[in-house]
């Protein structure tokens, strides 16, 4: 399985080689001759045409830059294309460049796969939400396609039940209190996805309740904290205790159909579903922040960092920087943002007279900006994505009914400790 | 080669000798290609990952030390992984009873049918099978969608509620055990029905006067001519099971809660998301040892206790 793409990125690479040995033919001019070919992995990790929006971005960055031509290679998921650049690496090839999780740095620092981008980064100017914290006091990451959790609801729904459109539910009580209220109205309450990497869901609800899922080291987790606890129970309660939530797990890409067809009044979403979501629903969508724990408003943050790899000939590196510093400056930040629903990653992006057209038509966009004072880092840890079978798998368990809640994240948080336990030494 | 052949046509006896070598060399040239793509391809990775599971590897695949068996010893000390052997195991018995014999009912009543009739029912009955398992996967899971799937649809009309099918790690795996028999079990009832096609008319009608019933010429006659193809057709069909990782890979991720991670998917998943090269490695020769076993003994007994029609 993993062959077919493969052997169509070698096709491609190579196909690139053979280009650029033809320019290196003496008919061809001298511009030409000095063209550095840059290879750049990108995952989707939404739905939507963003392959083609992508294509666009890297074409006018191609026509824009004569002596460099970047190769975009479309890679799957993002967890696709980590195991592809890891595959790449390994094969002594790595890509120039890639967009890959943020959280995926300890992995790819581990791997000694990337180099650090602390100029770019401060040069940058992004919100520091996106960038913090430092790791082995390095920026490694250039914020790109970056989001956040945030609430939908339905604003004509909410009408009907007698509450106040002009905002979601503030507090875990009001929310609570208007899910019971729109449930008259013959729809859930509230949806949350809980399937696959449902850690990112949950971990703001954690957060409010007092305790971040991961550490800043990347080697301790606090999965069974009373934080944790607090959160997990207060999901169950949802469904079993207020009946607001229907019950069991429920699939990240079911949940914003639901909205749209009006079977939910609410949901927790990517911010980055908003272009879609905005344009399928029928009525009044609101966007709010995640509803404060009993004051605390907290978020998380997801999405991908353009990263630069090791080992490259100097010509590229310097291509790449190149490259790396174009594609997250603040027009390109702004018009990507735009046409994606990712956060704009700087004050300067949302300053740009086309990002502040756009939030004056659709109003909504400014609410994930605005959260960025109230983010928390990712969970992140080495061994990420087993760190992240663990947590997903303890809270599902839970959800499913075939555990507890404390047993679960007790035996998660011992299980992850003995992942973590041979990094912490080091 | 032939403007070289014709120049020389004046001395011949050292052109017979260079003809035998020129064959002589052609045979083997003919034969490199493929023995390169077998060492290359096949042999050489095997001795790698043999090697490999006995070493250190770090987080890039390299070997740094000797590890004597503790990728093995790793491999079996994860909980995750038990869990993965169980379901490996209820989903391969599972698949496999359920396939071999909705198989075989297949292939009786296919046998019975008028020829025509059954042509086309046979042309539907292949056509999961020509399709790819990823193609197959994806339309279940847009059959399976909560709600709004044909699925749910089906059961709502037959006035049953809705089930999120995915959702659980019981009802994702009887998915997975589904979607196997949906796709195999027509094609493994194409083999039981040649095996059926070719008993001798002359046979059939003798059964016929002597067992009018055909409980005890079923029992004594049909299944043990049938034998040898039954066989083959588990073997498969354990093969198939055990191997199983598309649909994993496209509906579920080995989800709800590890309910579908299959012993395929964890090899990947140790390999290509954990970094854990060593256990793969393991994983690995422990697959390879198991399955050519099983086939190795089955093709034996399958010689043995075979029919021969003399």
């Amino acid at each position: 399985m993993m062959k077919a793409p493969y052997k169509a990125v070698a096709a491609l690479v190579s196909a690139s080689g053979l280009a650029a040995v033809m320019a290196m033919a003496p008919a061809a001019s001298a511009a030409k001759r000095n063209t550095v070919e840059l290879t750049f992995y990108y995952p989707v990790g939404v739905v939507g045409p963003l392959s083609q929006t992508m294509t666009t971005l890297v074409n006018r960055f191609n026509q824009t830059h004569p002596g460099i031509h970047v190769n975009a290679v479309f890679s799957g998921n993002y967890q696709q294309t980590l195991a592809k650049v890891e595959t790449a690496i390994q094969g002594g090839n790595p890509p120039d460049v890639a967009v890959l999780n943020h959280t995926a740095q300890f992995d790819l620092i581990h791997l000694q796969a990337i180099e650090p981008l602390d100029d770019v980064v401060k040069a940058g100017g992004f919100y520091p939400a996106l960038t913090q914290p430092k790791v082995q006091g390095h920026f490694w990451g250039v914020p790109f396609q970056r989001s956040t959790v945030v609430l939908y609801y339905n604003k004509d729904a909410f009408k009907k039940a007698g509450l106040d459109p002009s905002h979601g539910p503030n507090t875990w009580s009001e929310l609570v209190a208007d899910g019971q209220k729109l449930q008259k109205l013959g729809m859930s309450g509230i949806e949350i996805p809980s399937d696959g990497t449902v850690y990112w869901e949950f971990e703001p609800f954690a957060t409010e309740a007092g305790h971040n899922l991961g550490g800043n080291d990347g080697v301790h987790v606090y999965f069974n904290s009373a934080a944790a606890k607090t959160a997990l129970q207060f999901w169950m309660d949802l469904s079993h205790k207020y009946h607001v939530m229907p019950a069991g797990i429920l699939p990240w890409n079911n949940v914003p159909t639901d909205f749209e067809n009006q079977k939910t009044a609410m949901i927790v979403h990517s911010s980055g579903s908003m272009a879609s979501i905005l344009q399928n629903a029928k009525f009044q969508v609101g966007v709010s922040f995640m509803p404060a724990y009993k004051s605390k408003y907290r978020t998380g943050v997801g999405g991908g960092d353009l990263y630069l790899f090791k080992g490259i000939p100097a010509d590229h590196r310097a291509a790449a920087l190149t490259f790396i510093k174009w594609m997250s400056a603040p027009a390109q930040a702004a018009w990507w943002s735009i046409r994606t629903g990712y956060v704009p990653t700087s004050p300067q992006a949302m300053q740009q007279p086309e990002m502040q057209a756009h939030i004056k038509q659709v109003p909504q966009a400014k609410v994930p900006v605005d959260q960025l004072a109230y983010a928390q880092p990712e969970l992140s840890t080495y061994q990420l994505n087993q760190v992240y079978d663990v947590i997903d798998s303890a809270i599902q368990s839970v959800i499913d009914g075939q555990s507890t809640i404390a047993a679960a994240l007790d035996k998660a948080q011992q299980q992850a400790d003995a992942i973590l336990a041979p990094y912490r030494m080091q | 080669m032939s403007t070289t052949a014709t120049t020389l046509t004046a001395a011949a006896a050292p052109l017979r000798a260079r003809r035998s070598l020129l064959a002589w060399c052609l045979r083997y040239a003919l034969v490199l290609p493929p023995a390169a793509v077998v060492v290359i391809f096949v042999a050489w990775p095997l001795w790698v990952t043999l090697y490999h599971s006995f070493f250190q590897l770090d987080a890039r695949g390299h070997a740094v030390a000797f590890a004597g068996s503790k990728n093995y010893q790793a491999l079996f000390a994860s909980p995750l992984f038990h869990q993965v052997l169980w379901n490996t195991a209820v989903y391969s018995v599972l698949a496999v009873v359920l396939c071999v014999s909705i198989a075989f009912g297949l292939s009786l009543l296919l046998y019975g049918r008028v020829a025509a009739s059954s042509r086309a029912l046979l042309v539907a009955l292949f056509s999961p099978t020509v399709m790819p398992m990823i193609a197959a996967a994806n339309i279940w899971l847009y059959f399976l969608i909560p709600q709004f799937g044909m699925v749910d649809q089906l059961l709502r009309w037959a006035g049953l509620g809705h089930e999120n099918w995915l959702g659980h790690p019981g009802t994702a795996l009887l998915v997975m055990v589904m979607l196997f028999v949906w796709k195999y079990a027509p094609y493994f009832a194409l083999f039981l029905l040649a095996g059926l096609q070719a008993i001798p008319p002359d046979v059939w009608e003798a059964l016929r006067t002597e067992d009018p019933y055909g409980w005890a010429s079923f029992r004594r006659v049909i299944l043990p001519i049938l034998r040898p193809m039954l066989a083959f057709v588990t073997t498969m069909a354990v093969l198939y099971a055990v191997e199983t990782v598309d649909p994993v890979f496209a509906m579920t991720q080995g989800g709800p809660n590890n309910g579908t991670n299959l012993v395929m998917f964890y090899l990947y998943n140790l390999g290509f998301n954990y970094y854990s090269w060593g256990p793969a490695a393991a994983l690995s020769v422990l697959l390879m040892i198991g399955l050519s076993t099983l086939s190795g003994l089955s093709l034996i007994v399958l010689e043995r206790r075979a029919f021969h029609w003399q």
